[in-house]
């Protein structure tokens, strides 16, 4: 609960006013909150490779593309399999609202500005969502089969954060 | 299942071709092994505790995700997009570091020894 207040707040960091804190979310919300993040990331990463020349920002973009991707699509069908409708909710919509604004805050960036900061907004994002994950999103899912795939997305999401962590040391 | 991707390490297939001519001309037992080590949940599976020079691992990526098995010491780098497999023969004895370029936290460690002696274990 306080973890996904935490990522309801750490959403709403850009926004003037904080959404009311989440209850404890259901396997509907949780699937919701859970593809919403991989789309995010899936978008950021598309105006990465749009905007960088960089080839190890292009390489990481890619990375994030191609994998956020992968649980995107195995979540789909996994809800497909279920029976369960995602279902919007205030993590969600903080998650969308604040991953709009941050688009558009790089959107006017290039070049080393842009790369440093998409990469480090790689290194918050991320920490963000495992934290959201390992506190609030696994312990919450009911379904096994949706915890089993959260649990993976954890571990790639862990692994995206360590590799974004490796990029920001080497622009420093 | 059919591998979209399979892409034998090509020095790796030289070798295990080698090896196949040079038991088929000497009697006795193949010395080399082959070994399958699983790629699976973000991570690598057991290395094989008795490895020795000549002995081939294929690699089977059963993840969703594309990884790479990447030796530390550039004598090898496959690149397997999900559920592809890929082989490499061992070249020399020694330890060899591995990680995944792409998720750099997935690590592991082969050590092989001087290969089996004909007909020996």
């Amino acid at each position: 609960m306080l973890k996904m207040m935490a990522l309801a707040a750490a959403a709403a960091l850009a926004l003037p006013f904080a959404p009311p804190p989440a209850a404890r979310p259901n396997d509907a919300q949780i699937a919701h909150i859970a593809y919403t993040a991989g789309k995010i990331d899936i978008a950021a990463g598309k105006q990465a490779l749009a905007k960088s020349h960089d080839q190890r920002v292009r390489a990481f973009a890619e990375e994030m593309v191609r994998d956020h991707s992968a649980v995107n699509d195995q979540a789909l069908a996994l809800v497909k399999k279920l029976g369960v409708t995602p279902q919007d909710n205030p993590t969600s919509q903080a998650l969308s609202k604040s991953a709009d604004a941050k688009l558009a805050a790089l959107a006017k960036l290039n070049g080393k500005a842009f790369d440093r900061a998409y990469v480090d907004n790689e290194v918050a994002f991320h920490k963000t969502v495992n934290g959201a994950l390992s506190g609030t999103l696994i312990p919450s899912a009911h379904n096994p089969e949706l915890k089993g795939l959260l649990q993976t997305g954890l571990k790639l999401f862990t692994e995206h954060q360590k590799h974004a962590e490796q990029l920001a040391k080497s622009f420093k | 299942m059919r591998c979209r991707a399979w892409r034998p390490f090509r020095l790796g297939a030289v070798a295990a071709a080698g090896a196949a001519v040079l038991a088929a001309a000497i009697p006795g037992p193949a010395a080399a092994r082959t070994y399958v080590v699983p790629i699976r949940n973000m991570a690598f599976g057991s290395v094989p505790a008795d490895l020795r020079v000549g002995d081939t691992i294929e690699w089977v990526n059963e993840d969703i995700f594309r990884h790479t098995v990447t030796a530390t010491d550039k004598s090898f780098d496959l690149d397997l997009a999900p559920k592809a497999h890929a082989t490499i023969t061992i070249g020399k004895p020694g330890p060899i570091g591995i990680y995944c370029r792409y998720h750099p936290g997935m690590k592991t460690r082969i050590v092989a020894r001087p290969a089996r002696p004909r007909g020996g274990r």
